[in-house]
């Protein structure tokens, strides 16, 4: 029986934790003011209004904002943006119904999950 | 895809391996933060509650991109499983041969919420401590669950454990 190190260690760092708390910068809430909760796959976009109206925004809907000038998860902004991942759904569903940011759910038709599954398959054999 | 599995088993390397983007890590979502926010009285004590998630990401074709979601193996942690499994196309539950028992608690959630998902034993070493037969009995895994051996440090092999994954979710797709 082996007992050297497992070389499969995770090596992630965590991020510094903010000093800030991540119900501030929801003032308070944990749903979002119009919608339900997105996907962490979801992905987000600024829309024409996003961008035009950044110079109004506060701090943490800026930043989202201009991140988002291409097609991004909910996860990745998350992550670039070092805020805590349950923020940020709420934040970006804010956003959508403000008309800020398109929204497309990351999540698959039922009735096509059997056809992804095979172009999947198929994608990932032709990079193995 | 969610890849699970207990601290050090080889999760974040598996990612990493399949990514085209670094692996990016998050704090825990949404019902994390809920359960804080229910009891704000508690909220400044509570600094240590957020777990590592770690993801990566690879483009399939031009309309598909994959996401790849780590996640802790562990019981505490089973608050994050739900919101990752939905819209997952499966999992894969990464075990040491040498800890089955950090394995059980993702097996367990995964058999209950009906999402489909393999086990891949992460070869450390190239050593398998137990026949793959006692590891299935050990797991209480049924027959038709993939259970393959692999090394999360090789592109090739991890790709291999998710494909056995991916073809047993499409089984089960109907």
């Amino acid at each position: 029986m082996s007992t050297d190190q497992p070389p499969g260690r995770e090596e992630t760092v965590q991020p510094p934790v903010s000093g800030v708390r991540p119900y501030v910068l929801t003032g308070g809430r944990v749903r979002p003011l119009h919608a339900a909760p997105l996907n962490i796959a979801a992905q987000i976009r600024s829309t024409p209004q996003g961008v035009a109206e950044i110079g109004r925004l506060t701090y943490e809907h800026r930043d989202i904002v201009e991140l988002c000038d291409h097609w991004i998860s909910v996860a990745e902004v998350a992550s670039h943006l070092r805020l805590h991942l349950g923020v940020v759904r709420i934040l970006v569903a804010d956003l959508a119904a403000l008309g800020l940011l398109y929204v497309h759910d990351g999540n698959l038709a039922g009735g096509r999950q059997g056809a992804v599954i095979e172009r999947v398959i198929r994608g990932l054999t032709a990079i193995r | 895809m969610v890849i699970a599995g207990g601290f050090g088993v080889g999760k974040t390397t598996a990612v990493a391996q399949v990514s085209e983007i670094p692996v990016l890590t998050t704090e825990a979502p949404i019902t994390e933060l809920a359960a804080a926010l229910d009891n704000v009285d508690e909220v400044p004590a509570k600094t240590t509650t957020t777990v590592a998630l770690d993801f990566g990401c690879v483009a399939i074709d031009d309309e598909i991109k994959m996401y790849l979601f780590g996640t802790p193996g562990q019981d505490r942690f089973g608050f994050m499983w739900r919101d990752l499994t939905e819209g997952a196309l499966g999992a894969l539950v990464i075990v040491d041969s040498r800890r089955l028992d950090d394995g059980y608690p993702a097996v367990d959630y995964f058999e209950r919420s009906g999402t489909p998902f393999g086990v891949g034993i992460n070869l450390f070493d190239g050593v398998l401590s137990h026949d793959l037969a006692d590891v299935r009995w050990a797991l209480a895994i049924s027959e038709d669950t993939p259970l393959v051996t692999f090394d999360a440090r090789d592109r090739r092999s991890v790709i291999d454990a998710l494909l056995a994954v991916l073809r047993h979710s499409l089984g089960r797709s109907g």
